[in-house]
């Protein structure tokens, strides 16, 4: 066992946060702690690019499509550093993790010629076309169709809750290509141009931020068959693999930490970090937070060792919305009404946490893959 | 980063894991409760395999010497093991051997190993005392382990400036014991669940269980990771504050649910879970229990005077 960073993992940190401090506008205005860590903002295209100019925006992919081969240590010393000035790649991060991969994995050379060299320069935002109204935690129940016409598909079809869909340029859209075959096995990817005729977004206001949630109508929307990655019906293969990179988990638990450490100084200004409660609550989410960031560094280490996502991935995941909750609560109780401000420390923890275990596979489902694949109880 | 064994402590914890084959585990575990409750042959079999030194091997280590822990805590074995392996090599006490006991001077509270003939730390802010200690009066306690009133006998030792380290040890001992007991006891649990048939399928496939199952696994696998490192680094104060209320926490609330997922007959003597459970609940209390751990936790991390 060891819990260092190699002097190599500590320079590159430090090259990050180097890259990080020319590339932030003077006037960046999200900070680490705001609500929803990926949002797009004017800002975050400009940053992306920078970032790429400097060689760091896709440093983990093959040298071949413009990375440097980072490794997975890397990767996630890259996204800690981003998470603790407020992710501003913006919803670029998804690029970069895994629809980038999963274009290299299963494109073909033109799809890789057209689609990767965008995302290299930071230039691109893509949108994930998953759920549906009637297929969330069961994605495999999906309806969207895509009927072939000649070397067209046809679209018709709902996808909700879609992140950055007003500011996309590509939709990475799994639709139903088979509509006789079974469940998992008619599904396909495409790649869809969010200006294609027929494609409506409409933004849904919620609790969790002002560009979280949008949902996305296909009304006989048009596209050419290239526009599919893989082989026809092997969309759920694709997704599986995608999925497992995005799983990756996000280090979510730095800016719960950060939140912490804020309320810490918050409740210090106004006298309250004497009263033994305060403590105990904070110190309770402390724990927590540092429990999440081992899992998670758990969970990388397997994939560092080219072990393929194992069930610790899902263990991370659970540690890491525990912890949110566990610093939303704390802050909340600490804050009291004072955190019901819009932007507060509170306020924006408390809403971040109720998205997180809802997003990427809900904590429930993370929980039964842990006690099937890890406890061996039996699949309910 | 690195979370696989070396080779070192891979073999060492095979090397554990036979001794304790041998010298532990359940049966054992009744045979030595129903006498003094404190196992002498196995210290013996620790100490003669070399366990006991392992903190002072550059090769093993404190990592190696919490695995050790660990281990012990699994196996229901019945020695002071978080004081034999961790506290007493971190002060150098390495020619202490039997019964050892570990208290705040203070502490009228039942001290675990303290009705038995042997030696007692006493750990202050400053200082740690090395005392003899008579057998003191016995406490009635169902919780897992021999305990008595503080009765210190005479003063051998004085480590001036001693008590900031051993405390951050016997924390991250405490830790330990409990992370070992709690995956004894999750498995034993898990294992029970699977068999037992309810409504024509095993309990194991209710999904209501499923996930309060999990989410022990879960909190237990933290605390583990947590404890790990807490070592690696020395036992700094912050470090082990954060294993050790994690451990606490993840620890009363496997004393609450296993115990509650075996019905009635884990409540019996003759199951084997009270051999864990009873001594996680200990552990749990010794420290004075999750908020007061919590609370010291954000008094490191603050700076809070």
């Amino acid at each position: 066992m060891e819990f260092g960073w190699s002097d190599h993992e500590e320079a590159f940190r430090s090259r990050v946060e180097e890259a990080l401090a020319r590339c932030l506008p003077p006037d960046w205005s999200r900070s680490a702690t705001s609500v929803g860590g990926s949002q797009a903002s004017p800002e975050s295209n400009a940053v992306a690019r920078a970032l790429a100019a400097d060689g760091l925006l896709v440093c983990s992919w093959p040298p071949e499509f413009g990375g440097e081969g980072a490794s997975r240590w890397e990767q996630l010393i890259l996204a800690e550093v981003m998470w603790r000035h407020g992710e501003p790649r913006g919803p670029q991060y998804m690029n970069v993790n895994w629809i980038g991969p999963a274009i290299m994995q299963f494109g073909t050379e033109e799809q890789k010629r057209e689609l990767l060299l965008p995302m290299a320069r930071g230039g691109v935002i893509w949108c994930q076309g998953f759920s549906e109204p009637d297929a969330g935690s069961d994605l495999a129940a999906l309806r969207t169709r895509a009927d072939r016409d000649g070397d067209d598909y046809v679209i018709n079809g709902q996808k909700i809750w879609t992140s950055y869909a007003g500011d996309a340029q590509y939709c990475f859209l799994l639709a139903r290509t088979d509509p006789e075959a079974a469940r998992r096995r008619g599904i396909s990817v495409l790649v869809v141009p969010m200006d294609t005729p027929g494609v409506e977004v409409r933004r849904i206001p919620s609790l969790v931020g002002g560009h979280a949630f949008h949902q996305v109508d296909f009304v006989d929307a048009r596209v050419p068959t290239s526009v599919r990655l893989g082989e026809e019906n092997e969309g759920w293969t694709i997704v599986r693999s995608a999925l497992a990179n995005e799983r990756v988990g996000l280090p979510r638990y730095i800016r719960a930490s950060l939140v912490l450490d804020g309320v810490a100084g918050w409740a210090r200004e106004r006298g309250l970090l004497t009263e033994t409660w305060v403590q105990a609550r904070l110190g309770e989410a402390r724990a927590a937070c540092e429990a999440a960031r081992l899992l998670v560094y758990r969970a990388a280490d397997d994939q560092a060792k080219g072990r393929g996502a194992s069930a610790f991935a899902y263990v991370a995941r659970v540690a890491v919305v525990d912890a949110e909750r566990a610093v939303a609560d704390a802050s909340v109780d600490v804050m009291g009404a004072h955190g019901l401000v819009l932007g507060s420390l509170a306020d924006g923890q408390m809403r971040n946490s109720m998205g997180g275990g809802i997003a990427s596979g809900t904590y429930e489902v993370q929980l039964n893959l842990i006690a099937s694949e890890l406890l061996g109880l039996p699949r309910g | 980063m690195d979370f696989d064994l070396t080779e070192t402590e891979q073999a060492v914890r095979d090397g554990i894991r036979a001794v304790l084959d041998r010298h532990a585990g359940v049966d054992r575990a009744r045979e030595v409760e129903a006498r003094s409750g404190y196992d002498a042959e196995l210290e013996a079999a620790l100490w003669d395999a070399g366990y006991l030194h392992m903190a002072h091997d550059p090769d093993a280590g404190m990592v190696a010497a919490t695995m050790l822990v660990e281990e012990v805590a699994a196996a229901a074995g019945s020695v002071p093991i978080g004081t034999l392996a961790l506290v007493l090599p971190a002060l150098g006490l390495d020619d202490l051997r039997g019964p050892v006991a570990i208290a705040r001077p203070d502490s009228d509270a039942p001290v675990r190993y303290a009705s038995l003939p042997g030696h007692v730390l006493l750990v202050d802010d400053d200082e740690v005392a090395v005392h003899e200690m008579a057998p003191g009066a016995v406490v009635d306690s169902l919780w897992g382990y021999p305990f008595g009133r503080l009765v210190p006998g005479p003063c051998v030792l004085v480590l001036d400036g001693a008590g900031p380290s051993a405390l951050a040890w016997w924390r991250l001992a405490v830790a330990a014991e409990i992370v070992g007991a709690a995956g004894a006891g999750l498995a034993l649990t898990i294992d029970h669940l699977n068999h037992r048939m309810q409504f024509g399928r095993p309990l194991g496939a209710l999904q209501s269980l499923q996930h309060r199952l999990a989410a022990l696994r879960v909190r237990i696998e933290g605390s583990r990771w947590l404890t790990y490192r807490a070592a690696w680094e020395g036992a700094p104060d912050e470090s082990v504050l954060v294993a050790t209320a994690q451990a606490v926490g993840a620890g009363r609330t496997a004393v609450r649910e296993l115990h509650q997922m075996s019905g009635a007959m884990g409540l019996t003597d003759e199951y084997d879970l009270h051999l864990w459970t009873t001594r996680i609940f200990s552990l749990a209390a010794e420290l004075g229990g999750p908020p007061v751990l919590q609370q010291a936790l954000a008094r490191a991390r603050w700076e809070v005077r």
